[in-house]
């Protein structure tokens, strides 16, 4: 439209006029409308967005605190989880009696292998006695080494039939006479068999080891003076059920002396396992009740002379109950051993002036409870105190 | 006004600004009822005085205005921006206004124009009582009043009322008035000249 065709135009009429043009709709017309409106597109009214933005922040952090829920239970759960079924291997405070009392109920009356989640872990025992000789208990190998460089090397010999790798392991080879002499608790429960008269032979350590166990296995006997101990060869053949014993003894000690001397170490962990429980202790017990039963076969067949001594070891495993008593005593701790009787052992030891036994009865005092020297009364336990661990 | 800026060319509009009115309804059409708050806010005035200016009473006004918005609610599906929102909108008063005479009696928006459209009704315009002029100089002695300005307006004939009410009030152009009232641009322009003729006779000096 040109401004000529828009002449007709006067400004000053049309400003008049909107000036004076003030008319508008009543506030009810205006809401109902606005309320049509918003009926219409079935939105809410203009506040609405304002709450929904003010409620939006629950959008992203209610999963987060669904997820902090979820992360507090998970935590609480594990929390509540028996330590033993995490980590069978902790040291627990608990004393020894306790735990093999639990660990008792939970035994076979026969010598059963341990299940294979068990068995597991004796597979990569090889790591084991490193373990232990890292972890600066009593009485560990390389301690034991250090303070006993005059070993037989013997005892460092690998054993005959495979024996090498068990043998070569660093934290089982050094260990000291007095644990040879020690009460031989873990001898009981797994030991390869050997020919008794050819492996008392050929350890020279074989003949000492012989003795407490015979002690053990008969407390009132008395002890034969040392020389003898050490010449002795096997025990001569004795009738009925003592010949078995005695051969199934013999077996034992026919092991050669390394192999002795680490399970010498390693019967502190053998007095927690209850007696008949394989799959209980630490795993290097466990590696060695696996690694065991082999060797055995093939010392019998080997000797010849496996069917007595086998027979004699399945009659003393198949019938714990009746060969628990003379196990308990022969390993002096091995199935529940009490400080009372420690003490008691201790205290005749001294009184026969048997220093020596005392020291070793202190040492698996010692290795049982932590707390010996503290449980001990007061005059062993300044006597205790001058025996380094 | 500009007439022709925001005329529509090939029967389409170019792509609407954010906040034109064409935007706003098809934002509304698309569920945002704030879009409807602004193009209600923005023609409720203009749009109310058109209709109150047609049916001279407040309350038919307002329900007629009513009516209006309704179906211009009720239409927004349908809504394309083939025309300006004013267009249409004004379109839908101009049909509502046209019901509500109809329903009064039948009174219809007949052209009493000065016969260039042709339709011989010319003669009609001089026939009809002018605009109260013979008190124009006491009425604006102290300047127009709004009463009188009302009043001038209301003495127009209805299709120049209408033109004019349009062109002035709600500032639309010649072009979007042909369109909502059915009419050539030449007729509106013919009628919104009557008008303005007819007005500066009545206010005279009250301008």
């Amino acid at each position: 439209m040109s401004a000529g065709r828009d002449d007709f135009r006067d400004d000053a009429l049309a400003r008049a006029v909107r000036e004076h043009g003030r008319e508008t709709p009543g506030a009810k017309v205006d809401d109902a409308i606005r309320a049509a409106a918003r009926r219409a597109v079935g939105s809410q009214p203009r506040a609405e967005p304002a709450l929904a933005e003010a409620r939006e922040p629950w959008r992203w952090w209610m999963p987060i605190a669904a997820a902090a829920t979820i992360g507090a239970i998970a935590i609480g759960v594990i929390q509540n989880i028996p330590r033993e079924a995490i980590d069978p291997g902790v040291v627990s405070d608990t004393p020894a009696t306790d735990m093999r009392a639990r660990e008792a109920a939970t035994a076979t009356p026969s010598e059963t292998r341990p299940p294979p989640s068990r068995a597991e872990p004796a597979a990569t025992d090889a790591k084991a006695p490193a373990r232990d000789a890292t972890s600066g208990g009593p009485g560990t190998g390389k301690r034991d080494a250090a303070a006993a460089p005059g070993t037989p090397s013997a005892a460092r010999t690998p054993a005959p039939g495979g024996e090498a790798p068990r043998a070569a392991v660093p934290a089982f080879v050094p260990q000291p006479p007095p644990v040879l002499a020690e009460p031989p608790s873990a001898l009981p429960s797994a030991k390869p068999a050997a020919p008794p008269a050819t492996a008392a032979a050929a350890a020279p350590g074989a003949a000492a080891e012989l003795e407490p166990k015979r002690r053990a296995i008969s407390p009132g006997a008395p002890a034969p003076d040392s020389a003898d101990r050490a010449a002795a060869p096997a025990p001569p053949p004795a009738p009925a059920q003592a010949q078995a014993r005695t051969q199934a003894q013999a077996a034992k000690i026919a092991v050669p002396e390394s192999r002795t001397m680490a399970e010498g170490r390693v019967g502190v962990d053998t007095r927690e396992a209850p007696p008949g429980s394989a799959g209980g202790g630490s795993p290097a017990l466990r590696d060695r009740l696996d690694s065991g039963a082999p060797r055995r076969e093939r010392a019998s067949t080997q000797t010849g002379a496996g069917a007595p001594v086998t027979d004699a070891r399945r009659a003393a495993e198949a019938a714990p109950a009746t060969m628990s008593p003379p196990r308990l005593g022969a390993s002096a701790s091995a199935a529940g051993k009490s400080i009372d009787a420690y003490v008691a052992e201790i205290r005749r030891h001294l009184a026969g002036g048997d220093v020596e036994s005392a020291r070793r009865e202190l040492a698996a005092l010692r290795s049982a409870h932590a707390d010996a020297d503290d449980r001990l009364p007061e005059d062993l336990r300044r006597w205790a105190a001058g025996i380094p661990r | 006004m500009a007439d022709s800026a925001r005329e529509p060319r090939d029967g389409a509009l170019a792509p609407p600004a954010p906040d034109a009115d064409e935007a706003l309804m098809l934002a509304y059409a698309a569920g945002d009822a704030a879009a409807f708050d602004r193009l209600y806010a923005r023609h409720r005035g203009p749009l109310y005085r058109y209709v109150l200016r047609q049916v001279r009473d407040a309350g038919a006004a307002e329900e007629l205005f009513q009516d209006v918005w309704m179906n211009a609610i009720r239409a927004r599906a349908s809504y394309a921006p083939t025309a300006k929102f004013t267009t249409w909108l004004y379109t839908l008063a101009h049909h509502r206004v046209v019901d509500h005479w109809r329903q009064r009696g039948g009174v219809a928006l007949v052209s009493l124009d000065d016969g260039d459209d042709g339709d011989g009704t010319g003669a009609l315009v001089d026939a009809l009582p002018g605009p109260r002029t013979d008190e124009p100089e006491t009425r604006v002695a102290s300047r127009m009043t709004a009463e009188r300005v009302r009043e001038a307006i209301s003495a127009l004939p209805p299709a120049q009322r209408e033109a004019f009410v349009l062109h002035v009030e709600s500032e639309l152009p010649l072009a979007d008035i042909a369109r909502i009232t059915g009419e050539g641009v030449e007729t509106v322009k013919s009628r919104v000249r009557y008008a303005y003729a007819k007005l500066r006779s009545a206010l005279g000096d009250a301008r």
